[in-house]
C-alpha cells in the first residue's frame, strides 16, 4: 500500500515540479522520495519508473485525443514506430519512466549506503 | 552499497544526458518525448491558438486580425507600421520555422544546424555572393524612408512573436532538429528575396554551351541551339515593331576553345515555370477583365505561399505572401490584379579570370592590373571547427570556382556576374594625361523590390502599375496586369543587360573591355503590351519576344505550355471563371500532339520484334487524346520514349560512345523509384539536350541528316527512321518490365507520383505519391516535384470575384489540421473563393477576431 503512496507522490511532485524544471527533474523528484523514505515491499526502480511513467503517459494520451493524435501519427513515422498512437504513448511511458526508475533507486541506494545500517 | 549507489547514479546521469543530447541524426528523446514541452505539445487542439485579445509593445494603434475559415488572416490596422508589425506577427505566428530555415538556406548557415554535412553547401551559397548579395539590398531598402519603415515594422512584428515563445510553443522543427530561433532582422528579409532570385535565375547554360560549341563547332551549335526555334509564340504578339529603338554596342565574338569540367553548383534542369494571363473584357462574360496566376515552384511544406489580406486606410490587399518578407507579391485590389511568372532570361554569367600570382590580389583586365577585394566567410560548424573560406571578388564579381579549390574547373578560375548581386561599376578604357586607363563607369542604381510591391498593393490603374515596376530589378518577371478600368498588360520587367550578339551564352574572358556589360536596356524598352489587339495578354516563359526585338538576350525558354494557352485564348469567347480555372488544369501534351503524328509515320512500315508488345503501345498512343490525365496508360509510354528518343538522337554530344552495359543493368534508379537519366559523358562535363523543337523539325525535314548516325556503330549508318525505332524499342521494353518486375504502376499519373516534400525533407511531414495529371510543358505543369504552386484566378469589376487554392496550408505546424489541408482539394483540381473583406466588420463565416491592443 505505501509503494502506491509512493508512487503516486513521485508522479504528483513530478507533474508541479516540470512546470517550473527542465525534463530531467523527473529523475530528480523521485531520487529525493526514496531517499527520504523508508524502502517498502517492491523493488525501489519502480516507484520511479510508475510514477513518471503515470504522469508521461496520462499527460501524453490526454494531448493525443486533444489533437486527435495528428502529429502523432507523424512522429510514429519518423521513428519507424507502427502508426497506432497508443504505442508513442507508451513509449514517451516507458522513457521518463526509465529515468523516473533510475532516478529512485539511485535514491534507494544513497539511503541505504549512508544512512541505514547495514 | 556504496558502490551500488555510485553505478546507478552514474547510470542515471548518462541516461539523461544521452537522453537530452541530439545523437548525429537522432533528436534529444527525452526533450522531444516529454509531454510538458515535447512533440505533443505541438498538436494543435484547437484551429487557432492566439488569445482573443493581444496587448503588445510597438504597435502604435488598436487593430485586429480577423482569421477565416481557413486560417487566411485579414489584417485591419489603422498605420502602415501597424499593417507590416502585423504581416511579421501573424506570419511567424504560423510559419516561424520556414522562415528561419530558408534564410539559414540562403545565408550558406545550414551547418550551424545540421554540422559538417552541409558545408559545401554552405560554401556555395557563399561563394556565388548571396550573403553579399543580401547586404547590398539591405543598404538598398534602408536608403529610401518608406521601406525602411515597412522592413523595420515587418522585423519588429515578427520579434514580437518570436519574444513570446517558450519551449513548449516552439515550432516542432526546432524541437526536433535542437536548435532555437534568432532574432529576425531586414537581412533575413533581403536573404529571403535573394532565396527566390537564386530559384529563379537558374536559367543560364554558359559551361554547356561553352562545351557544346566546342565539341560540335561553330556550323551544328547554330544548328542545334538556335536563338529562336520555330514555335515561338512569345509573350509581346509578333506584330510589335520596334523602329524606334536603335541599339549600338561595341562587339566582340565568342571566343572558344575549351571544355569546362563538370561545374559543381550548377544546379541540374529545374522545373521551375509558370503561367499567367489576362483576358480583356471585351472577351469576357462579366465584360470586365479577368486575371490568372499559378507559378509554378518547388512543391514544398510549408508550403512557399502565405495567403492573407492586408488592410490600412491607404491600401486593402489579398493574396499570396512569401513568408519572411513584407507586402503581398501575386494579388489583387478592388481597382487591379496582378501576377508574376519567371522571365527566364539569362542575367548570370560567367567571366574567366587571370590572377597576376598566388596571393589573387590583382587580375588581368587589359594590360592593366586591377586590385581585387577579399571576403573572408566565416562557416559555423554544429559540433564542429568553424570553417574559413576566402571568397575573391573582382569587379565582375565574386570568383565561384577557383583552380585551385575543391569546387574548381580543372582550368579555369570563374567569376561571376549576377544580376542578383545589384548593378556594379563596369570599366572603360579612357584616353587621359597618361595614357589609355581603365576607369570606372557608374552604372545605374540597385532596385528596389519591396517599393515595387509596397506601390504595387496600392496600384489604382495602369499608370500606378507601370511606375510600381520601374523599380525591379531581379529576378526577372513577366508582371501580368489587369484592371477594373478593363486595361490589360504585360511587361517584362527586371534589370537587364543590354548585350552584343551571344554576349553571356558563353563563358567570357574577364580581361577583355568588350566583354563587360555595358549598361542595361532602358527601362522604356523592356519588352511590354498594353490592350493588344488579340484581346488577352499572356506569358508562360517562353521567348518575350521575336527575333525582331532589337536587343540580344540569351535564357531557358517554353515552347509548348506557351502555345497551348494562347491557342485556346484564342479560340476562346464570353470567357468565363470556370473556363480560366479549366484551362489552369489543361492536361493537352503539346509536345505529343506536335510529335506522335510524325513518331508514328516513322514506325508504319517496321517488323517489331515482339510484336505482341510493340503492337499494344502503339494502339494505345494511336488511341490517345493527347490529355496527360492521371489514369492513362498512353502518356507513360509517350513521356518514356521522348527521353529514350533524346537520348538516342544526342548521342554527338558525348565525348565517349554511349555504354551498353549502363543501358541494361542500370535504368531504374532503385533509391529515387524512378527511370534514371542517362548521363552524357558519365556526368564528367555538361552539355544540354538541343530544345525539342529543333529535334522535331530535323525529324520533319531532314531525316537523313548525320545527326541520326549512331557513333558507336561505325560500319552502319542510321537514319531518323532508326532512331525513332531505337528509341520506341527501348521505352517498350522499360514500360512493360516497370510492370513485369512491379517496379510501378503504370498509370500517368501513379507513375509520376508527384510529392509536396517538407523543407528539411522529414518524410513524415510530406504528403508523397499524390495522383494527379499533367507535367513539365503541359499547362497544368504537375512534375514529381514541382507544379502549380498556387493557382489564382481573379474576375475585376464591381462584382469583384476571386478564387485560389496552393498545395499546403495556412500553418506551418505539422501538428495543425491547417498544415497541409488544401492539398488534396488543389489535388482534385478545386478553388475556394477568397473571402476579400471590404470593410471589417464584414466576416466571413466561422472566423476568429483577435484584437491588437499598443502597450502603453
Amino acid at each position: 500500500m505505501k509503494f502506491v503512496i509512493k508512487i503516486v507522490a513521485i508522479a504528483v511532485l513530478c507533474m508541479i515540479a516540470q512546470f517550473f524544471l527542465p525534463w530531467w527533474v523527473i529523475g530528480i523528484v523521485p531520487f529525493f522520495v526514496e531517499a527520504a523514505t523508508p524502502s517498502e515491499k517492491g523493488y525501489p526502480f519502480f516507484s520511479g519508473f510508475y510514477g513518471v511513467f503515470l504522469l508521461w503517459f496520462a499527460y501524453a494520451l490526454v494531448l493525443d485525443i486533444q489533437s486527435s493524435s495528428i502529429l502523432t501519427n507523424k512522429m510514429a513515422g519518423l521513428f519507424f514506430l507502427p502508426s497506432w498512437p497508443i504505442v508513442v504513448v507508451m513509449i514517451a511511458g516507458v522513457i521518463g519512466g526509465l529515468v523516473g526508475g533510475l532516478g529512485s533507486l539511485s535514491g534507494n541506494y544513497f539511503r541505504q549506503a549512508f544512512f541505514e545500517k547495514a | 552499497m556504496k558502490l551500488k549507489f555510485l553505478i546507478s547514479l552514474i547510470a542515471l546521469v548518462a541516461v539523461i544526458w544521452l537522453l537530452d543530447n541530439k545523437l548525429g541524426k537522432l533528436p534529444a528523446i527525452g526533450k522531444v518525448f516529454d509531454p510538458y514541452a515535447g512533440f505533443w505539445q505541438n498538436g494543435e487542439k484547437q484551429p487557432l491558438s492566439l488569445d482573443n485579445q493581444i496587448i503588445l509593445d510597438g504597435l502604435s494603434g488598436e487593430a485586429q486580425v480577423v482569421f477565416d475559415e481557413r486560417m487566411v488572416p485579414h489584417i485591419f490596422a489603422e498605420n502602415t507600421h501597424d499593417l507590416y508589425f502585423l504581416q511579421g506577427y501573424v506570419t511567424a505566428y504560423h510559419r516561424l520555422w520556414q522562415m528561419e530555415f530558408q534564410t539559414m538556406a540562403a545565408a550558406g548557415r545550414i551547418s550551424e544546424l545540421i554540422g559538417t554535412v552541409a558545408i559545401e553547401f554552405d560554401k556555395e551559397q557563399r561563394r556565388i555572393g548571396m550573403p553579399y548579395a543580401a547586404e547590398r539590398s539591405v543598404e538598398t531598402f534602408s536608403k529610401d524612408p518608406l521601406t525602411k519603415t515597412v522592413m523595420e515594422a515587418y522585423t519588429e512584428g515578427v520579434n514580437a512573436y518570436i519574444s513570446t515563445l517558450d519551449d513548449k510553443k516552439l515550432p516542432v522543427e526546432y524541437k526536433l532538429m535542437g536548435y532555437r530561433p534568432e532574432l529576425w532582422t531586414p537581412l533575413k528579409s533581403a536573404l529571403l528575396l535573394k532565396y527566390m532570385a537564386k530559384n529563379l535565375t537558374y536559367n543560364e547554360n554558359d559551361f554547356e554551351n561553352t562545351n557544346a560549341y566546342t565539341l560540335l563547332g561553330k556550323e551544328t551549335f547554330g544548328l542545334l541551339y538556335p536563338e529562336f526555334p520555330n514555335d515561338n509564340d512569345p509573350i509581346i504578339p509578333p506584330e510589335t515593331d520596334y523602329d524606334d529603338v536603335s541599339v549600338h554596342l561595341d562587339s566582340s565574338h565568342a571566343d572558344l576553345g575549351f571544355m569546362l569540367k563538370r561545374s559543381t553548383y550548377d544546379e541540374p534542369a529545374s522545373d521551375i515555370g509558370s503561367n499567367n494571363w489576362a483576358v480583356s473584357g471585351r472577351r469576357t462574360k462579366t465584360g470586365y477583365p479577368i486575371l490568372c496566376n499559378d507559378p509554378h515552384l518547388q512543391l514544398t511544406l510549408p508550403s512557399i505561399w502565405y495567403e492573407i489580406q492586408m488592410s490600412s486606410p491607404d491600401v486593402n490587399v489579398y493574396g499570396v505572401s512569401l513568408p519572411g518578407s513584407p507586402n503581398v507579391i501575386i494579388g489583387f485590389n478592388d481597382s487591379i490584379a496582378w501576377g508574376v511568372t519567371n522571365a527566364g532570361r539569362d542575367v548570370k554569367d560567367w567571366y574567366a579570370i587571370e590572377f597576376k600570382d598566388e596571393t589573387c590580389d590583382e587580375y588581368k583586365f587589359e594590360n592593366f592590373w586591377l586590385p581585387t577585394t577579399k571576403r573572408i566567410e566565416e562557416i559555423k560548424v554544429r559540433g564542429g571547427e568553424n570553417v574559413y573560406d576566402t571568397v575573391i571578388y573582382t569587379h565582375h564579381g565574386p570568383v565561384v570556382y577557383r583552380k585551385e579549390n575543391e569546387a574548381g574547373t580543372e582550368n579555369l578560375n570563374l567569376a561571376l556576374k549576377w544580376a542578383a548581386h545589384g548593378p556594379s561599376a563596369y570599366y572603360e578604357l579612357v584616353e587621359g594625361d597618361s595614357g589609355i586607363q581603365p576607369i570606372k563607369a557608374e552604372s545605374h542604381e540597385m532596385g528596389n523590390e519591396l517599393l515595387t510591391f509596397y506601390h504595387l498593393n496600392r496600384s489604382k490603374n495602369y499608370e500606378d502599375y507601370k511606375s510600381s515596376i520601374a523599380n525591379y530589378s531581379c529576378p526577372g518577371q513577366n508582371f501580368v496586369f489587369a484592371s477594373h478600368d478593363n486595361d490589360v498588360a504585360i511587361w517584362q520587367q527586371g534589370d537587364f543587360p543590354a548585350r552584343w550578339p551571344e554576349q553571356g551564352k558563353f563563358i567570357m574572358d574577364g580581361s577583355k573591355v568588350l566583354n563587360e556589360w555595358q549598361g542595361r536596356i532602358p527601362q522604356e524598352h523592356n519588352a511590354h503590351t498594353l490592350n493588344p489587339e488579340r484581346g488577352f495578354v499572356s506569358s508562360a516563359n517562353q521567348h518575350p519576344t521575336d527575333g525582331t526585338y532589337p536587343y540580344y538576350y540569351t535564357g531557358v525558354f517554353e515552347y509548348y505550355r506557351n502555345r497551348r494557352i494562347n491557342d485556346e485564348l484564342r479560340r476562346m469567347s464570353s470567357v468565363s471563371v470556370e473556363d480560366m480555372q479549366r484551362l489552369q488544369l489543361d492536361n493537352y501534351n503539346m509536345t505529343a500532339s506536335d510529335f506522335l503524328p510524325i513518331l508514328l509515320t516513322y514506325l508504319d512500315s517496321v517488323k517489331f520484334e515482339n510484336p505482341e508488345y510493340e503492337d499494344l503501345a502503339i494502339e494505345q498512343l494511336k488511341g490517345w487524346n493527347y490529355m496527360n490525365d492521371a489514369e492513362l496508360y498512353a502518356p507513360t509510354i509517350f513521356e518514356i520514349w521522348i527521353e529514350e528518343l533524346q537520348f538516342f538522337m544526342w548521342d554527338e554530344l558525348s565525348l565517349d560512345t554511349l555504354d551498353p552495359e549502363w543501358y541494361y543493368g542500370n535504368w531504374w534508379d532503385l533509391e529515387k523509384n524512378q527511370i534514371r537519366k542517362p548521363a552524357l559523358n558519365n556526368g564528367k562535363f555538361d552539355v544540354d539536350y538541343p530544345e525539342l523543337p529543333v529535334l522535331l523539325k530535323l525529324l520533319k525535314t531532314q531525316p537523313y541528316h548525320k545527326l541520326f548516325d549512331h557513333k558507336a556503330t561505325p560500319n552502319k549508318i542510321e537514319t531518323a527512321k532508326n532512331v525513332v525505332y531505337d528509341s520506341f524499342y527501348w521505352a517498350v521494353m522499360k514500360y512493360y518490365d516497370l510492370d513485369k518486375y512491379q517496379l510501378k504502376p503504370l498509370e500517368w499519373g501513379r507513375f509520376k507520383g508527384t510529392g509536396v516534400r517538407h523543407l528539411a525533407r522529414i518524410n513524415p511531414f510530406s504528403v508523397l505519391n499524390i495522383n494527379v495529371g499533367g507535367n513539365r510543358h503541359i499547362v497544368n505543369a504537375m512534375t514529381s516535384t514541382n507544379g502549380p504552386s498556387w493557382r489564382m484566378v481573379v474576375s475585376l469589376g464591381p462584382e469583384l470575384k476571386a478564387y485560389g487554392v496552393y498545395p499546403g496550408g495556412q500553418s506551418g505546424n505539422p501538428g495543425s489540421a491547417y498544415y497541409d489541408n488544401a492539398v488534396a482539394k488543389w489535388a482534385a483540381g478545386e478553388y475556394y473563393e477568397l473571402n476579400y473583406i471590404r470593410k471589417s466588420d464584414d466576416l466571413p463565416e466561422k472566423s476568429h477576431t483577435v484584437k491588437f491592443i499598443p502597450n502603453k
